[in-house]
Order: structure tokens, then sequence, then C-alpha cells
């Protein structure tokens, strides 16, 4: 049991609910990682889940998704799924387990900001993120992260995911000892092709261990020309230099380094082969 | 806090701690078929259904589990053993037993959801139900006899 929890409130609108963040509350939405840390200090806890923010919906080209959706009602939603080639749907079914993706909410692991697998994916198809922060905001989720916007009082309220339209690939690969566990390193990428030239990429690496970033260089290295053998090999070459490896508990940063380059080939191949 | 819920179709209302989690509200309440393995959402031996979905109790606060129906497997058998219990005992799938539990719910929720479902799915579905017997082969064969069972195949 987690002591010095004082109180769980459990509010039905958005201005009462940020309310208690502003004043201190940890807010909850499925809970699975608020519940695994004991607090310093009493503490009160805001279950976001009595709030309107539940279920997907496809506005125009984007997918829309509300911060207190499951992992698995993600999953299970057909063009979520179908979203890339089916990116999303592979990438989800290797994170956790279905008892934790049961639970585990958008919006949570957004908010949480560590710990990721969903994220590359999300930013490598430059999503959205929607909050409330007195009053509701929207920003790319690269910008967000990059202004460590996810350390600040605030209720995710949702993200929206643009779907990528034909000429577009995306894929992902998870580097980890079981399915189960954290990714040792991940990559992501979404390229898109005007012809047979590539006219934008997305090249994202997380677990470096730090949150997933895109890698500049990478994308660079691709944008106007083919998405042939060699652009590919030449990409996950930039990428062993490019990717801001760490050593920590999972692995050594020269690892990941090299991991970094397999993994940024396996997803640029695995894209190629899409867009064939 | 006082709490409503409902336990295999039994409805109850229950003090709680507003910090304390569904499975140590459970496991007082005498539902000791939800085992306390890890206490991290790592084992997946506490797992009960939630409004039908298996979940880790040990990672859900009680407090949201107000006004939610719960499964534990002291509700599955009705006079007979449930196909998945019986599929169980018949493949050898029960070696110390600790796992048992959750893994016949986080079975539930795959075969209420999906009644056919490939061998792969089933491995992907135990990604979160640990055996330390190392008994993985058995209870796969298991869920799949029972899910065979369940659609009257045999």
């Amino acid at each position: 049991m987690l002591d010095n929890i004082v109180a769980f409130e459990r509010p039905t609108n958005i201005t009462e609910a940020f309310a208690a963040i502003a004043n201190g509350a940890v807010p909850v939405s499925g809970g699975t990682d608020v519940i695994l840390h004991r607090r310093r200090s009493p503490t009160t806890l805001v279950d976001l889940t009595g709030l309107p923010l539940a279920g997907i919906s496809r506005v125009e080209n984007n997918i829309v998704v509300g911060a207190t959706t499951t992992m698995t009602e993600m999953l299970h939603h057909a063009e979520t799924a179908a979203v890339a080639n089916g990116v999303i749907a592979q990438m989800l079914r290797e994170v956790g387990s279905p008892l934790l993706r049961n639970v585990a909410t958008i919006g949570g692991h957004v908010a949480r900001g560590r710990l990721s697998d969903v994220i590359p994916v999300l930013l490598a198809l430059d999503s959205t993120i929607q909050f409330h922060d007195g009053s509701d905001k929207s920003e790319s989720l690269a910008g967000f992260y990059a202004r460590e916007g996810h350390r600040e009082p605030l209720i995710v309220t949702g993200v929206t995911i643009p779907v990528p339209q034909a000429g577009s690939a995306a894929a992902f690969r998870k580097f980890s000892r079981t399915r189960f566990d954290l990714a040792i390193l991940n990559a992501a990428c979404r390229v898109d092709l005007d012809g047979e030239t590539v006219s934008a990429a997305r090249i994202v690496v997380g677990e470096t261990p730090a949150l997933g970033a895109s890698l500049a260089a990478c994308e660079a290295s691709l944008v106007g020309g083919p998405l042939d053998e060699s652009a590919i090999e030449r990409c996950a070459t930039v990428a062993a230099s490019a990717v801001p490896a760490r050593d920590d508990d999972r692995a050594s940063a020269e690892y990941r380094r090299t991991l970094g380059a397999v993994l940024v080939r396996r997803c640029l191949r695995d894209a190629a082969g899409r867009l064939r | 806090m006082r709490v409503a819920i409902s336990v295999n179709g039994r409805r109850t209302e229950v003090d709680i701690e507003p910090g304390e989690s569904l499975m140590d509200v459970l496991r007082r309440s005498e539902y000791t078929s939800v085992k306390n393995g890890c206490d991290r959402g790592d084992c997946g031996s506490c797992a009960v259904l939630l409004d039908g979905r298996a979940v880790n109790a040990c990672l859900v606060f009680a407090a949201k589990a107000d006004g939610r129906e719960i499964r534990t497997i002291e509700g599955l058998a009705t006079d007979d053993l449930h196909p998945l219990q019986s599929a169980s005992l018949d493949a050898g799938a029960v070696q110390c037993g600790f796992c048992t539990p959750g893994m016949l719910l986080t079975a539930l929720d795959l075969l209420e959801h999906t009644p056919d479902p490939t061998e792969d799915e089933v491995r992907e579905t135990l990604a979160g139900n640990y055996c330390r017997c190392t008994g993985y082969v058995k209870p796969i064969e298991a869920i799949l006899e029972a899910a065979a069972r369940m659609r009257g195949a045999r």
C-alpha cells in the first residue's frame, strides 16, 4: 500500500481536476506507474478517468485519441491499428503485457514521458499533444518534450496522430530480452516519398536511455535521394554516431550505438519494403 | 474511504485506504486466490478481471474499483469446473499452482474476446504472467483446449 496518500479524488470536470493539480495533487490516469512510487510527503491523488477524455475518433486525416483511452482500446481500434501499415498495433503488441495494456492509458503514458516504446512511434508520425493547464492547448509532441512540458502541472487531454498518406511508410523496431522487458533501445521511422525521392523523413531512437528523440542528421542524410540500400546503409552509419547513447544498467553506450545502427537499418528496410 | 464493488456477482461495500491497491483489498476480503507475487506488476499472479478485462490488481488503486465488477478465480466454476480449469487439469498445466489463478483469468479475458486464438496469440497474452515452475507449454496447450471446448468444438 502507498502510505502518505491522504485522499483520492474523482472529479468529473477538468476545471476542478486542474485546480487540485495546480494545488499539488498528483494526477492518476490508469495509475500503473503512480502506484509504484512512494510519496515523500502527504499527497492527494486526482483520478482523471472520470473526466470525459476516453475514446478515439477520426477527424479528417487524423486519429484523435482521448487521454484516458487504454493501450488495449488503441490496439483493438481498427482505424488506429491500420495507421501506417499497422505500425501502431505492431508496437503496442510489444509494449508490456495485456495485463498492463488493459489499464495503462495513452494520456498517462505521454504525461510520464519516460520508458517508452510508444512515444518514438508517435514522434515518427509527427503527432501532437493536447493538454489543459488552465486553458486548452495543443502543440507538437516533439516540442512538448523538448521544453520538458511533461514536468509542468497539467492534464494531458489527448494525442492526435496524423495518418500518413500514400507514398509514406513507417516502421518500429524494439530490442529487448523479451517483449515484456523494457527496450534496451528502440527505433521508429517514417519516410515520405515524392515519386522515387525521399521528401521527408523522421528517424527516432529511444531508450538511449533517454526518451526517444528524432535524429536530424539521419533524416538529412535521406532527404532528396532514393530510399535504396546505399541510402539506408549511409543513414545507419550516421545513426551509430548520432544516437545520444549513455550507459545504464540495461546496456552500455557503446552497445546502444551499435544497436542504433542496426535498428535504424532494419526500420528503413521495413519502410522501403512497404513502399515497394 | 468506502467503495462499493461487485466481486463474482456479489455486491459489497468495503472501507479502504486511498493509497491501497485492489490486490490488498481483495486479499483481506478473503479472495486469497489473488496472489501477491511481486506487488509491482511484473508477475501477473494477482490478475483479476475488472469490468471484463484482466488487470494486475496490485497496480490498480482500490479507489478506482468503486462501482465496478470484479471477477476472481473463486467465481469461475459453477456446478462444474470451467473449461479453463478442467482443461488445465487434463493437460497437467498446474504445478505449484501459485500463478494459475492469474494465468487462467488472463486467458479468460483472451477467450471472451478472441474465441479461437492462435498459439501465438495465447503466448503473447501470457507475456505478463510468470510461472517459475517454467511450465508454459502445458498452460498454452490447456488454454487452446479450453478455447475449443468453449466453442463447443469438442
